[in-house]
């Protein structure tokens, strides 16, 4: 888990980078479709970019 | 031949609570090929493991580090591609994802398996839980004071079985061997005992300090002992055995020393383990080390503590504890509970086999329980010290005994039947100093849930008037309108009562559920809603009928104290539902 500040920038860093092109591939199809494999890859990436991805857990972001 | 994947993508500890349910996997069907996938650095945990066909190294580490322009974005898109392809060809028949991070639900939408159980990630871009015992987990997970379930028998009863397997480990006779070194020249008149000062966080470590003391008070009694630990707690320990030179002169730092398998070799030479909340308890769960684990802050030996009979737990006595997973506790008060005097003392006890109970074990900052066996068959613990008996204590055993008899194994028991085993051990394992408080308590309680049953009732009634309908689309909007306004209205109430700990795990649960219904057709969904109303109102009727039964036992009058509820209490809750202060 990243614990120094610079890591963790860096990690936000990654995530902009990754939420652009995540946004570029989501351009290519409609709101409501079914997410691509691309795009799901894309997910998958940008969680783990983000500091402390390893116990990250969707309830958690609902409180 | 069936084709099983089974995901943990956690730490040591949870790899080794999930063996168990492997064994479940492998004993139901004994030729399908079982696939587990593990982050990289804890695969050693499954190194001959019997129920394992293949292991799947997920290197997520790799995955996140990098440079942050969009080529290295798009070469980690390659590389994660690269993972995934072999697996999706694996064509998997079953996946257990017994993780609950968003990556593995996404990783899952990607293998398209014919079953899932666990969390996953919908087409419709939203997570969702499969599988009613893994819902359970989320829900626990919301309201850790009230779960008594052990993960290990969550994972084992996911995956289909209920057969209290020991988390398994192998070790070879070269891991022995090779262990063999650490002991040369150890000295002392009795077994060592092994210690572990570390934690993955800092929020579960016992302070290094008070260890040293503890471990000064075990050498002098002539036990050699062992640190075990990660290279990070190398330095703390050498620090402890610079602090007491003569004392601990013959105590081993091993931290950062052993493999894992050596590891689990040297604890099961141990007469005792005493840790924090770390992945050493599930290894000396699997070898058949007992155990003392200190637990406090996070840290919860209900849900996470060593698995199997006949270890043992010190918890602080707090009504903050355990802290929930969003908690940011600065203060650890509960964790100052636990003197090196009460943890002495808990090893003498355990060491006795439960039988020696000192008087500072009893005093009211602490509880030390032992693990064994419930009336449900799963794991539990029960209280060596006679505490005071408290709603929550009730309430935790009655939430258990609601849960595993009527939502997840679908027992047609009464409330009384299921509950009347848990209710006599109650009464024998705790005392009660103040009837009288604790009567009240309880009708306080049974009002809330009174009245959230009538809450509950209303949705019931809610759900029946649409599908009562035979065009629900015929009626007019305004009408429409108005039962949506009032449905809305009547779900933020019951999201209120959350608040209120009687009521929290039940409402949690009828959260929850609401979370499977975003895309199901009207009818469909006012059915799932009827079923969800309904559920919130048997647990309601079940907890109340056995505070209810509780009482009567206790009073001893055969009248249900829970029958006549304040009405300041019902008021109050009815406040708090409605966001009056």
């Amino acid at each position: 888990m990243p614990s120094s500040l610079s890591t963790v920038q860096g990690s936000r860093q990654r995530a902009a980078v990754s939420a652009r092109l995540m946004e570029a591939i989501i351009q290519s199809a409609g709101p409501h479709d079914s997410p691509t494999e691309e795009q799901i890859l894309s997910l998958i990436l940008d969680e783990l970019s983000q500091p402390g991805h390893s116990r990250t857990a969707p309830w958690r972001k609902e409180r | 031949m069936k084709n099983i994947l089974v995901m943990q993508l956690y730490r040591y500890g949870d790899v080794l609570q999930s063996t168990p349910a492997l064994a479940s996997l492998r004993r139901a069907a004994p030729d399908a090929r079982i696939h587990v996938m593990v982050r990289k650095a804890f695969a050693e945990v499954l190194r001959g493991n019997p129920d394992v066909d293949e292991v799947v190294e997920w290197d997520a580490d790799v995955l996140a580090q990098g440079p942050s322009d969009a080529a290295s974005c798009l070469e980690r898109m390659a590389a994660l591609r690269e993972f995934i392809g072999p697996l999706q060809a694996k064509q998997f028949d079953a996946v257990y994802n017994l993780s609950n991070d968003m990556p593995s639900a996404l990783l899952i939408s990607l293998l398209r398996p014919r079953e899932v159980a666990g969390l996953v990630f919908c087409p419709d871009r939203q997570y969702r839980v499969r599988n009613d015992w893994l819902r359970y987990l989320f829900i626990a997970t919301n309201v850790r004071s009230l779960n008594t379930i052990n993960l290990v028998d969550v994972f084992a009863a996911a995956c289909g079985g209920a057969d209290r397997l020991a988390p398994r480990l192998a070790v070879n006779p070269d891991d022995e061997q090779s262990a063999e070194r650490f002991l040369a020249g150890l000295k002392g008149t009795r077994e060592p005992i092994g210690l572990q000062i570390g934690a993955s966080k800092p929020a579960k470590r016992w302070p290094a300090a008070r260890f040293g003391e503890l471990a000064r008070r075990l050498a002098q009694e002539g036990h050699p002992l062992l640190f075990f630990g990660a290279q990070n707690e190398r330095i703390e320990v050498a620090a402890i055995l610079r602090d007491w030179p003569e004392s601990l002169a013959a105590a081993r730092n091993l931290a950062g020393e052993t493999s894992f398998a050596q590891l689990a070799s040297l604890v099961k030479r141990c007469r005792l383990l005493i840790s924090n909340d770390t992945s050493t308890i599930h290894v000396a769960a699997a070898v058949g080390t007992p155990c003392l684990a200190l637990t406090f802050g996070s840290a919860s030996g209900w849900d996470t503590g060593p698995y199997g009979e006949g270890h043992f737990i010190l918890e602080p006595r707090a009504a903050c504890f355990p802290c929930g997973w969003l908690d940011r506790c600065t203060t650890l008060g509960c964790r100052d509970l636990l003197s090196v005097d009460a943890v002495q003392a808990a090893v003498a006890c355990a060491r006795s086999g439960g039988r020696e109970l000192a008087p500072v074990l009893r005093g009211g900052d602490v509880v030390l329980h032992r693990s064994r066996w419930m009336p449900d068959g799963l794991l539990g613990l029960e209280p060596l010290t006679q505490p005071p008996l408290t709603l929550r204590d009730l309430l935790r055993r009655m939430v258990r005994s609601y849960f595993v008899s009527r939502r997840l194994r679908s027992e047609g028991s009464a409330p009384s039947e299921a509950w009347r085993p848990w209710r006599d051990e109650m009464l024998l394992a705790y005392r009660v100093d103040d009837p009288k408080a604790l009567l009240t308590a309880v009708a306080s309680a049974a009002a809330d849930l009174a009245t959230l049953k009538r809450l509950a009732d209303l949705g019931v009634q809610a759900a029946n008037t649409v599908l009562q309908r035979s065009e629900p689309a015929g009626a007019t909007p305004e009408s429409r309108a108005h039962l949506g306004e009032a449905v809305a209205r009547l779900e933020r109430r019951i999201f209120a009562a959350e608040e209120n700990e009687v009521l929290r795990f039940l409402v949690a649960a009828f959260r929850h559920s609401l979370l499977d219904m975003d895309t199901l057709p009207p009818r469909q969904k006012a059915a799932l809603h009827r079923w969800n109303y309904q559920s919130l109102s048997e647990g309601c009727a079940f907890l109340h009928e056995a505070l209810g039964e509780f009482a009567r036992s206790l009073s001893g009058a055969g009248r249900p104290a829970a029958e006549a509820p304040p009405a300041h209490d019902v008021q109050r809750l009815l406040a708090l539902a409605e966001g009056r202060p």
